[in-house]
C-alpha cells in the first residue's frame, strides 16, 4: 500500500473516532435528559404511596364500622386511634409532604407536560378537599357514625380511582422511559463500540504509516550508503586513473628527453659533416641521412605538441591576420613534396581576414595537409579559403583514399592510421589528426571532415571573419632573406652550458663552423669561473635545462645574469617536455629550443635574438618542422 | 486544640478514651422506655431491650445528646430548624453491626441506606421542627434528616429519597 492510501484511510478512521465521539457526547446528554425525566417516576411512586395510605384508612375505617355494628370485638376508644392516626398520614401527605413536592417538582421542570401537571395538580385538590371535609370526623373525643364512613369508604374509592388512572399513564410514561434508557444504553454501547473500533483502527494505520515511513528511512539510508561506497570507488578508480595518465605524460615526457639527446647531437654532427664531404655519392647519404633525421626530429615534434597540449601550457595569443599569408607559406612549404609525389597543390585563397592565433592555425593546417599529401597517390590536393559576411571557411581537400564512414571518428584519437599496416614511420605516428583536434579545441574553432572512401576527404575550418578594415598585423614569417643575413653570426660570443660531452662538443663545433667565439663549461661553477676568471664576456647564453646535481640551465642563466650584472640574451635547450618544466619555463619567459634543435632553427634563433637583442620572448610555439 | 500534649500523654488519652467507648459500647445496658415508643432498631444489633429489638421513647432518645440541623428542605418553607439525636448515635446505642441499614416509615415507605455513605453527614434523627414537636400531620412523629444545606454534594433527588418522615423503625442488616 502506498503513503497516500496509508494517510487517507488513517484520517477516514480519525474522522470516524470524530464522529463517533460527537455521537457519543450527543447520546449522553440525551441521556442525562432522560434520567431528569425519571423524576416523574418519583412522582408516580409517591402518588402509589398516598394510594396505600387511602388504603390503610379504608381498612381502618372498615375495621371500626365493623365493630360497631357487631360490639364487643374491640373496646371502641382503641380502634377509632387507628383511624385517626391514617387519616393523619393521609392528611401529612396532602398538607404537608404534596403540597411542597408539588411546589418543587414543578419548580424543577419534572411535569414532562402541561395535561400531566393539571391532572396532578386536581388530584391534588380534590386530595386537599377530601382531608378538609373529614377532618371534623377526626376528633378523638368524638365517634363516626356508620352512614358517615360509608360515605367516606366511597369517597376513598374515588380518590383511589383517579390516582391509580394518573399514575396509569405515568406508569406508560416510566415504561416508555425504561424502554428508551435501553435503547440510549444500547447506542451508547454500539457509539463507544464503534469509537474503539474506529480509534483501533487509526491506531493500527498510524502505527503502520510509521513502521513503513521508518522501513523506507532505514532503505533509503541504505541506498545513500551504499551509493556513497560506489562513489568512493569511483573515485579512488578516477584518482587511479588520473595517476595513471599523468604517469603517461611523464613516461611521454622522459622517452622524449631521452631520444633528443642523441637526435639533437646526431643533427649537429650532420650539420658540421657537410663542410667535410665532396664526393656526390657521400652527399647524396648525407642527405638521406638529414632526411631521417628530420623524419625522426617529426615524429618527436608530434610526441612533443601533443605532451605540451596536454599539459595546457600552450595558451593561445590571438591576432588579426590575411588569410592568403599563411595559406601560401603552407603552400609554399608542401609544394615540393608534393612535386616529388607529384601530385598537385593548389591554393587559393581570398582576401579575408581572421581572428586567432596564426602560429597554431599554420600547425592545425600544416598537420591537415601533410596527412592530405601522405593519403594521397595521385591528384590533387586543394587549399582554399572562402569567405561570406559572417565567417572564414578554410578548406583542404584531397583526391586520396577518403575514410570509411565507420573510421571517420577513430582517425582523431591518438596514434590511429589508415592503411599504415606496416606501421611505417615515415608516415608519421598517427598524432596528426588529434593535435588538430586538440588545437581546434583550444582555438575554439569549428573543424568538420567530409570524406568519401575512394573519392577524398575534405576539412573544413571555420572562423569569424574580421569585418574591420584596420589592416592586418606584420607578417610574422621570416623571410628568408632575413634569415640569410643574419646568418652572418661572425664574432657573436656565445656561452654554453651543458653536462653532457657530445653534445657541448657538438654544439661548440657547430657554432664555431658559423664563425662565433663559443666558449663552453659543464656546470653553473665552470661558467662563472670562464666569466669571472677569464673575462669572458658572452653576447647569448645557450644553456642545456638538465644540469648535474640537480642544478638547472633557468638557475645558470640567473647566475650568469647576476654575474654580468646585465640580462644578456638566453636560450634554454632541453629535451624534457615534462609538464613542470613546461609550466616553469613559460614562467621564467626564457627562450626554449627543444632538442633535437635543427641547426638551421638553431641559427635562426640565435640571429634573431641577438639582432634584436631581446632577451624575453615567450615561448609558446610548437616546434616547427 | 491548644494545648500541647507530649506525644506519650495523647497516646496514652488516646487508649484510654478508646477503651472508654469501647466499654460504654459493648456493655451499656438499654435501659427499657418508659413513655410511648416511637422507634424500633431491629436486625444486627448487639443492644437490645425488647426481644432482640431496641426501642426508644423520647426520653431516651433525648438522653442520647440533642443536635439541631439547619436546612432548606423541599417540603418546608425557608430554612427549617430540626432537633434530634445523631444517627450515628443511636446505632451506636442500639449497637449495630453493620452500617448497612434499611429506615421503614408509618406508610410503609421503605429507604434502604446501604448506598448511602451516612457516617460521613451529622444525620439527624429529629422529633422536633422549628422548636415544636412533630406529630403525624407535620410527618413526624421522627423525621431522618439531612443537613444539604451545609453539604451541597447530598442536596439531591438520591438524598432526598433518604429523607425518611414518620419514621419508624431502622433494621439493621
Amino acid at each position: 500500500m502506498k503513503y497516500k492510501s496509508y494517510i487517507i484511510c488513517s484520517l477516514i478512521a480519525a474522522l470516524l473516532c470524530v464522529v463517533s465521539i460527537a455521537f457519543l457526547a450527543k447520546e449522553i446528554t440525551s441521556a442525562g435528559e432522560r434520567i431528569h425525566s425519571v423524576g416523574s417516576i418519583r412522582l408516580v411512586n409517591f402518588s402509589f404511596m398516598i394510594g396505600r395510605n387511602f388504603d390503610e384508612l379504608a381498612r381502618a375505617l372498615s375495621g371500626y364500622r365493623d365493630c360497631r355494628l357487631s360490639p364487643g370485638k374491640l373496646p371502641p376508644d382503641t380502634s377509632n386511634v387507628e383511624y385517626i392516626e391514617k387519616f393523619d398520614i393521609v392528611w401529612s401527605a396532602y398538607k404537608s409532604a404534596y403540597r411542597n413536592i408539588y411546589k418543587h417538582w414543578s419548580s424543577t421542570g419534572y411535569w414532562l407536560d402541561e395535561g400531566r401537571a393539571t391532572s396532578a395538580a386536581r388530584l391534588r385538590d380534590s386530595g386537599l378537599a377530601f382531608v378538609d371535609e373529614y377532618q371534623a370526623d377526626m376528633s378523638p373525643n368524638g365517634s363516626i357514625s356508620c352512614d358517615r364512613i360509608n360515605k367516606m369508604l366511597n369517597d376513598i374509592f374515588l380518590q383511589k380511582e383517579s390516582i391509580s388512572e394518573f399514575a396509569q399513564s405515568y406508569f406508560d410514561l416510566d415504561n416508555r422511559a425504561a424502554a428508551e434508557q435501553q435503547e440510549g444504553i444500547k447506542k451508547l454501547y454500539h457509539s463507544i463500540l464503534f469509537l474503539a473500533l474506529s480509534f483501533l483502527a487509526t491506531l493500527f494505520l498510524t502505527a503502520a504509516l510509521v513502521y513503513k515511513a521508518l522501513r523506507e528511512a532505514g532503505e533509503s539510508y541504505h541506498h545513500s550508503q551504499v551509493a556513497g561506497q560506489k562513489a568512493m570507488v569511483a573515485l579512488s578508480e578516477l584518482r587511479e586513473s588520473v595517476n595513471t595518465s599523468v604517469a603517461q605524460q611523464n613516461f611521454f615526457a622522459a622517452a622524449s628527453h631521452d631520444l633528443r639527446q642523441p637526435l639533437h647531437a646526431l643533427g649537429l654532427y650532420l650539420g658540421s659533416l657537410r663542410r667535410h664531404i665532396s664526393t656526390d655519392e657521400a652527399h647524396h647519404i648525407l642527405n638521406c641521412a638529414t632526411l631521417s633525421t628530420e623524419s625522426l626530429s617529426g615524429l618527436l615534434d608530434s610526441l612533443l605538441d601533443i605532451s605540451k597540449l596536454d599539459a595546457g601550457v600552450i595558451k593561445s595569443s590571438n591576432e588579426e591576420f590575411y588569410v592568403h599569408t599563411l595559406l601560401s607559406r603552407i603552400h609554399r612549404r608542401f609544394l615540393p613534396e608534393a612535386n616529388e609525389k607529384s601530385i598537385e597543390l593548389v591554393c587559393e585563397s581570398d582576401d579575408s581576414r581572421v581572428f586567432t592565433d596564426e602560429q597554431l592555425l599554420d600547425r592545425i593546417l600544416q598537420n591537415l595537409v601533410s596527412n592530405a599529401l601522405n593519403y594521397t597517390e595521385k591528384g590533387r590536393v586543394t587549399i582554399a579559403s572562402t569567405s561570406n559576411k559572417d565567417q572564414v571557411v578554410i578548406t583542404v581537400t584531397d583526391s586520396g583514399s577518403g575514410i570509411p564512414e565507420l573510421k571517420q571518428e577513430a582517425v582523431f584519437t591518438e596514434f590511429y592510421q589508415l592503411q599504415n599496416k606496416e606501421r611505417d614511420r615515415g608516415k608519421g605516428l598517427g598524432l596528426g589528426l588529434s593535435i588538430v583536434r586538440r588545437l581546434s579545441d583550444l582555438l575554439e574553432i569549428e573543424l568538420e571532415m567530409e570524406s568519401e572512401e575512394g573519392k577524398g576527404t575534405k576539412f573544413s575550418i571555420k572562423l569569424p571573419v574580421v569585418k574591420s578594415t584596420r589592416a592586418a598585423s606584420r607578417d610574422r614569417s621570416v623571410p628568408e632573406t632575413k634569415i640569410a643575413l643574419a646568418s652572418n653570426l661572425a664574432n657573436v660570443k656565445i656561452l654554453v652550458v651543458d653536462d653532457e660531452e657530445d653534445i657541448r662538443d657538438s654544439t661548440v663545433i657547430v657554432l664555431q663552423s658559423w664563425n662565433c667565439i663559443v666558449c663552453a663549461a659543464e656546470d653553473i661553477d665552470g661558467a662563472v669561473k670562464i666569466i669571472s676568471e677569464d673575462g669572458f664576456s658572452p653576447d647569448l647564453i645557450l644553456a642545456d635545462y638538465r644540469l648535474r646535481e640537480k642544478e638547472t640551465g633557468v638557475q645558470a642563466i640567473e647566475a650568469l645574469r647576476q654575474v654580468l650584472s646585465e640580462k644578456i640574451p638566453a636560450i634554454i635547450v632541453t629535451g624534457d617536455t615534462s609538464v613542470d618544466f613546461l609550466t616553469r619555463a613559460s614562467l621564467t619567459n626564457l627562450d626554449v629550443l627543444y632538442k633535437p634543435v635543427e641547426t638551421k632553427e638553431l641559427l635562426v634563433r640565435i640571429a634573431r635574438m641577438v639582432s634584436s637583442n631581446n632577451s624575453s620572448p615567450v615561448n609558446r610555439s610548437p616546434t616547427n618542422t | 486544640m491548644r494545648v500541647h500534649f507530649s506525644a506519650v500523654a495523647r497516646i496514652t488519652t488516646t487508649i484510654v478514651v478508646l477503651l472508654y467507648s469501647l466499654s460504654v459500647a459493648s456493655a451499656a445496658e438499654l435501659q427499657k422506655p418508659s413513655g410511648e415508643v416511637l422507634l424500633k432498631i431491629t436486625g444486627n444489633i448487639n443492644n437490645a431491650n425488647n426481644e432482640g429489638e431496641a426501642w426508644f421513647d423520647i426520653d431516651m432518645l433525648k438522653s442520647l445528646g440533642v443536635t439541631d440541623i439547619e436546612t432548606k428542605t423541599p417540603w418546608t418553607d425557608g430554612v427549617a430548624k430540626f432537633s434530634g439525636v445523631l444517627l450515628s448515635d443511636l446505632l451506636k446505642a442500639a449497637g449495630a453491626g453493620s452500617a448497612d441499614f434499611e429506615a421503614i416509615a408509618l406508610n410503609k415507605y421503605k429507604y434502604d441506606f446501604g448506598d448511602i455513605e451516612h457516617e460521613k453527614y451529622p444525620i439527624v434523627v429529629a422529633w422536633q421542627l422549628n422548636d415544636e414537636l412533630l406529630t403525624i400531620r407535620s410527618l413526624g412523629p421522627l423525621w431522618m434528616m439531612f443537613p444539604f444545606s451545609d453539604y451541597p454534594e447530598i442536596d439531591n433527588e438520591t438524598h432526598k429519597n433518604a429523607a425518611v418522615w414518620q419514621l419508624i423503625e431502622l433494621i439493621v442488616y
